[in-house]
């Protein structure tokens, strides 16, 4: 897949997985790839990154937690205001979606 | 581990903020990536490959940096190292100018410390000591104690000196033609930086054996009686010229030019030392003082003017120079009796 693409949508893919628990920047990263059986090639760098400017910007909060490994790692919580960006972010990347599903399927009936 | 850190290294050195901030995001890297080769370990792959192909995944340390220097921004101590290292890599292909540079520098330096050292044996502390002495201490070894075994010394290698560069010429010799090694540019830099060194530290001490004594010798000067100066010049040039007549008598050139010229140096000094021509006197009327100096003046020119009549060798020029002198001399005797 192209990591261009990808990384315009990285932050949707985040708070997305962050509504459904809270987890740490390996397990998001685990988690996009066992959900996509792979199919997302990137670099797992770039997720700290966007973690830290989702996290200045509010939208999470991150701490230290030790949780049944005994290993202390820095788990990401979604905030209230994460939640409402969540939904809007959803809401653009479906009218986005929609309307390049559309622009592909009439190019399609044409070639 | 060594490969883990020294990535962590790469990664994290340029992120601006606070120190605590990349000690937070390079344990939160670190935590990623070992969990990242603890599942490739547990999916069978060896030590040293997993934690190779978990680096991989996370990308090249120059991008992963490139990206947390977006979000945090840049440090500007990083940007300094990496643009000074980029320029050392280009300048390492002019090695030979930079050798070159320090060379000539520490050549220079070198030279320039001998000339000061040189200059400070040969003016600068027989003036010292003669000051010294003047002012009533007995050298400068009075005056700081211990410094008259370092001006002595000072005093050898300046009377040794020539044998000294011969010697260190031939030593520099015989390394340059020996020597096969490849630090031999750096074994002489660091004989020329020693070299420097040391030169340092004897100019250093030649300007405190040179300054300390006279600063304490000054106030010693001004403290001075003016009597026995004058006693001794006006000794000089009463002798002097005691010793001219008889060279006058005795027709011996070289001798009139000698004498003349102690006598005129001595009543020169007398009509421009500032307190003397009022100790000279008895009362110190200033109308008197100035008649004296002028008196003075007058013996000097006199005196002056005989020289140059004993240079060509004229007996009647000297003859009548001979009896100006007496005339002036004679009122500047009558003068100063009381001084004598």
């Amino acid at each position: 897949m192209d990591s261009e693409l990808l990384k315009g949508t990285l932050s949707l893919l985040i708070l997305s997985l962050l509504s459904r628990k809270s987890m740490y920047g390996y397990e998001i990263a685990a988690t996009v790839h066992r959900d996509t059986n792979g199919s997302f090639t990137w670099r797992e760098g770039s997720l700290y990154p966007n973690l830290h400017k989702l996290q200045a910007d509010g939208l999470i909060v991150g701490q230290w937690e030790e949780k049944d490994t005994g290993r202390k790692r820095r788990y990401y919580h979604l905030t209230q205001k994460g939640r409402a960006a969540l939904q809007e972010k959803v809401r653009c990347w479906n009218e986005l979606s929609e309307g390049v599903r559309c622009i592909l399927e009439k190019s399609n009936g044409q070639a | 581990m060594d490969k883990l850190e020294r990535y962590l290294d790469q990664v994290c050195r340029g992120i601006a903020g606070p120190r605590s901030l990349r000690s937070h995001i390079r344990r939160e890297l670190r935590e990623h990536i070992l969990d990242a080769a603890d599942e490739y370990r547990a999916a069978g792959t060896s030590d040293a490959d997993a934690l190779e192909r978990a680096l991989f995944d996370f990308g090249g340390p120059e991008h992963v940096r490139a990206d947390l220097q977006a979000a945090h921004g840049q440090r500007v101590v990083a940007v300094i190292i990496d643009k000074a290292m980029a320029w050392k890599e280009k300048t390492m292909k002019a090695k030979w100018v930079w050798t070159s540079w320090v060379h000539i520098a520490l050549a220079l330096l070198i030279v320039m410390e001998v000339a000061t050292v040189v200059m400070a044996v040969t003016f600068i502390l027989p003036k010292v000591q003669q000051i010294t002495q003047d002012a009533g201490a007995r050298g400068v070894g009075a005056l700081l104690p211990g410094s008259q075994r370092f001006v002595d010394l000072l005093f050898w290698l300046g009377q040794n000196g020539l044998w000294l560069v011969l010697g260190l010429t031939f030593a520099w010799a015989l390394f340059e033609w020996r020597v096969r090694s490849e630090n031999k540019t750096l074994m002489r830099l660091s004989a020329m930086g020693t070299a420097a060194v040391v030169l340092m530290a004897l100019v250093f001490a030649s300007a405190a054996v040179s300054s300390v004594p006279l600063a304490i010798a000054a106030p010693m000067l001004e403290a001075r009686d003016p009597e026995p100066i004058i006693a001794d010049q006006l000794s000089r040039l009463d002798s002097s010229i005691s010793l001219l007549d008889k060279s006058v008598g005795g027709g011996d050139w070289n001798q009139i030019r000698l004498q003349a010229a102690d006598a005129s140096r001595a009543s020169w000094r007398l009509a421009h030392l500032g307190a003397a021509a009022p100790a000279i006197l008895s009362s110190s009327e200033p109308q008197k003082v100035a008649d004296l100096r002028e008196q003075l003046n007058s013996t000097s020119q006199c005196l002056s003017d005989l020289q140059n009549a004993a240079w060509d060798k004229d007996r009647d020029r000297l003859g009548i120079e001979m009896q100006k002198l007496h005339d002036v001399y004679g009122h500047v005797q009558a003068a100063t009796k009381p001084s004598r």
